[in-house]
């Protein structure tokens, strides 16, 4: 009989302890939450030490980007890729190193190359990048390259990228103008070919 | 009362009163199916939420396009139950057909009806029986007979022995419910549910409202036993054995989907609020205000009801993410070694308060 | 309103009451039982016995009927669906059938019935619990002291030897 009754008391005593705790998780949940609502928050990103300095550590794999302005469309980061993930289209412009303000076109670069084409479609498919960062050592410009590391000037790292949509992990780099307004441009001077 | 009320509006002067009859049934039968679904609706997201926040996380908070949207993730449940409605309704082709179909019914009818008997406020009751709360223990044992066909008829072992624990739970923990409310009875006198609420009306120990819970401790005993054999005869946590999922699948109801699961699901948590309503009504002092005299109109009777019961549903969902799942044999331990003798001692003992202090 | 309710309850409880009979398979017939008692606690408050009607719904649905549908199930294989069961000896049968039809029939004809008022009596229960623990006292005790030895002697034979 006493140890009946014992159990019975065991048995309400840690029942209530259980509840207490699962109480206490209850309301205290604005100050224990471990949950991130990910697109809307991020964690910070850790300070890293990677043993020298940032600028001195020119292979950070994060994305492909593309400074669409300096690129003369030499196709030679589309050969360079072992995956093919790049896509180049180009078109020849009349004259050589001048601005076409109808399609956004620049004609110098940043290095004062003069462009002969416009970049009608860059395409990088992120899904099919393999990161090993061969398509930017062959670059005339050095416009094609990893976000963040010794770039993180040129562009804030972003090694993320999620989206909703598998298509949107296709990266378009070339300015947003339709074919018509690329060819009506390129070609209002008569010159072909 | 509101058949009565009912009743009593259609003109007598109708050629055929039987027609009366089935047009008062089903105005009452429509109203308490829309409260059914918008009050499961209620208390899904609140067991969402609550076990999210039990486990430090923040549950459904969908704030992107699609139905789960909107703010703190308040239409999931929403979501959830049309996503349920959408969902191809599967038969398994060895399945016993007409049984598979029957039995989602039969649990759902017997949830239904019980809560005709359901004293919300003052006047808010559908018929006041004689038996009242007798009735409802009566009609609750209804559901068991749907679980086993369910289980039987899918042709499916794990559903058999989901079906075959749940019988066994449920009429064994029948027994400690039945006996706590006859407590209640021998106190109050009646099985009339507003002749129940009537009799806690008032003071006791000079401070307290005389509700059957501070009465005396036999019958706060008697609630706690209650309760828990309620929870027990829900199928919930930690009595969840006839669907524990880790065993199981989800036993009786493994084959179901679509429209029938649902209905499984409806009337789990319809049948969670009948015993907390029933808790509330016969230990609680149903529609009676905390501070007995004051805010006691029809409509604060509603407001007391629903929120001392969404506080015993509240209790179960905790229960719910506390306690692990008992064992078969432990949960028959519990019943037959635990509850029943206790609640045999408390008639025994509110029989003697009653001589003595009553 | 009474008549068609109570015509209602009446083919509801006789419709079930004959697939119990005539039904092949065992759990049909149990389901069908279920009807056929739900359908006699109906007659039960059409007799103003409401207490009556809750206990037959407690006592057969929710004890009895389970416990027969749990024997059906754990006599049989688990997985056999196909639980059925045929007629025998159908002259004989018949005979006795009939015989206790005719007995039943002469029965009805032959009872004085006593004709309840047609008011709805303020207390039910009350009268029954009067009743039982005051004048048939000791009835009611032998026939709980009946149910306690079932009770010990089922709890004996299902037990341990060991």
């Amino acid at each position: 009989m006493g140890n009946y009754l014992k159990n019975i008391w065991e048995t309400i005593t840690t029942m209530l302890t259980g509840m207490r705790v699962t109480l206490q998780h209850l309301l205290s949940i604005r100050r224990n939450n471990v949950t991130l609502q990910y697109p809307e928050e991020r964690w910070p990103r850790p300070e890293r030490d990677i043993g020298f300095d940032h600028s001195n550590y020119n292979v950070i794999r994060s994305r492909l980007h593309v400074d669409i302005d300096d690129c003369i469309g030499c196709l030679k980061c589309e050969r360079a890729c072992p995956v093919d993930c790049i896509k180049i289209e180009t078109v020849k412009v009349p004259n050589r190193g001048e601005d076409i303000r109808s399609i956004g076109h620049t004609g110098v670069t940043a290095n004062g190359t003069k462009k002969a084409m416009v970049v009608s479609r860059f395409d990088i498919d992120m899904t099919e990048c393999c990161y090993c960062n061969l398509c930017t050592y062959p670059c005339p410009e050095e416009c094609i390259y990893m976000t963040g590391g010794p770039n993180s000037e040129k562009h804030e790292i972003d090694y993320e990228y999620s989206e909703y949509d598998r298509n949107d992990l296709i990266f378009r780099f070339a300015k947003k103008v339709s074919d018509e307004e690329i060819e009506s441009a390129t070609s209002v001077s008569g010159v072909e070919g | 009362m509101i058949v009565d009320w009912l009743i009593d509006w259609f003109p007598t002067s109708v050629a055929w009163p039987g027609l009366t009859f089935v047009v008062v049934v089903i105005l009452c039968a429509i109203p308490v199916f829309v409260f059914i679904a918008l009050y499961a609706l209620v208390a899904i997201y609140g067991e969402l939420k609550i076990s999210s926040f039990i486990q430090d996380k923040v549950g459904p908070m969908g704030q992107g396009v699609g139905l789960h949207a909107w703010r703190w993730g308040l239409l999931q449940p929403v979501a959830d139950a049309l996503k349920l409605i959408l969902k191809e309704d599967i038969i398994p082709s060895s399945a016993d057909k007409k049984l598979f179909i029957l039995a989602p019914f039969i649990v759902f009818i017997g949830a239904f009806i019980a809560f005709s008997a359901l004293p919300f406020s003052q006047t808010l009751i559908i018929a006041d029986m004689n038996i009242g709360i007798f009735y409802i223990l009566a009609v609750s044992s209804l559901g068991v007979i749907g679980i086993i066909l369910a289980g039987w008829s899918s042709n499916n072992k794990w559903s058999l022995y989901g079906a075959m624990r749940s019988a066994a739970q449920i009429i064994s923990y029948e027994i400690p419910v039945a006996l706590s409310i006859v407590v209640v009875i021998m106190l109050t006198g009646t099985m009339s549910m507003q002749g129940i609420i009537q009799y806690q009306s008032g003071l006791i120990w000079g401070f307290l409202p005389n509700w059957l819970i501070f009465n005396n401790p036999f019958t706060f005993l008697a609630f706690i036993i209650f309760f828990i054999s309620g929870v027990a005869e829900c199928n919930r946590t930690p009595f969840d054995i006839p669907e524990a999922e880790s065993e199981l699948v989800a036993g009786a109801f493994t084959e179901y989907s679509g429209m029938r699961y649902a209905f499984f699901f409806l009337s789990e948590y319809a049948n969670m609020f009948v015993v907390s309503g029933v808790a509330a009504t016969a230990f609680m002092g149903g529609w009676l205000s905390p501070i007995p005299g004051m805010l006691n109109t029809p409509a604060w009777g509603l407001f007391w009801f629903m929120s001392k019961s969404m506080f015993l549903i509240f209790m179960m969902i905790w229960f719910r993410w506390t306690f692990p799942r008992l064992r078969v044999d432990q949960l028959m331990d519990v019943c037959w070694k635990g509850f029943i003798p206790i609640s045999l001692f408390n008639i025994f003992g509110v029989g003697i308060w009653h001589l003595i202090v009553g | 309103m009474d008549n068609i309710a109570f015509g209602l309850i009446i083919a509801i409880t006789l419709g079930s009451a004959l697939m119990v009979v005539v039904s092949k398979q065992l759990l049909y017939s149990a389901i069908a039982l279920l009807f056929t008692l739900f359908g006699i606690a109906g007659l039960y408050i059409f007799m103003w016995a409401d207490f009556m009607a809750g206990v037959q719904v407690v006592v057969y649905i929710g004890g009895i009927l389970v416990l027969l549908i749990f024997g059906i199930m754990l006599t049989n294989k688990i997985s056999s669906v196909n639980i059925s069961h045929t007629s025998l000896q159908r002259g004989v049968g018949a005979v006795v059938t009939l015989g206790v039809l005719g007995f039943l029939i002469s029965m009805i004809n032959n009872t004085s019935w006593l004709q309840l008022s047609s008011v709805e009596p303020s207390q039910t229960a009350d009268s029954i619990g009067r009743l039982l623990m005051m004048d048939f006292l000791l009835p009611f005790e032998v026939a709980s002291l009946l149910l306690l030895g079932a009770l010990i002697g089922a709890a004996m034979l299902s037990r341990n030897t060991n």
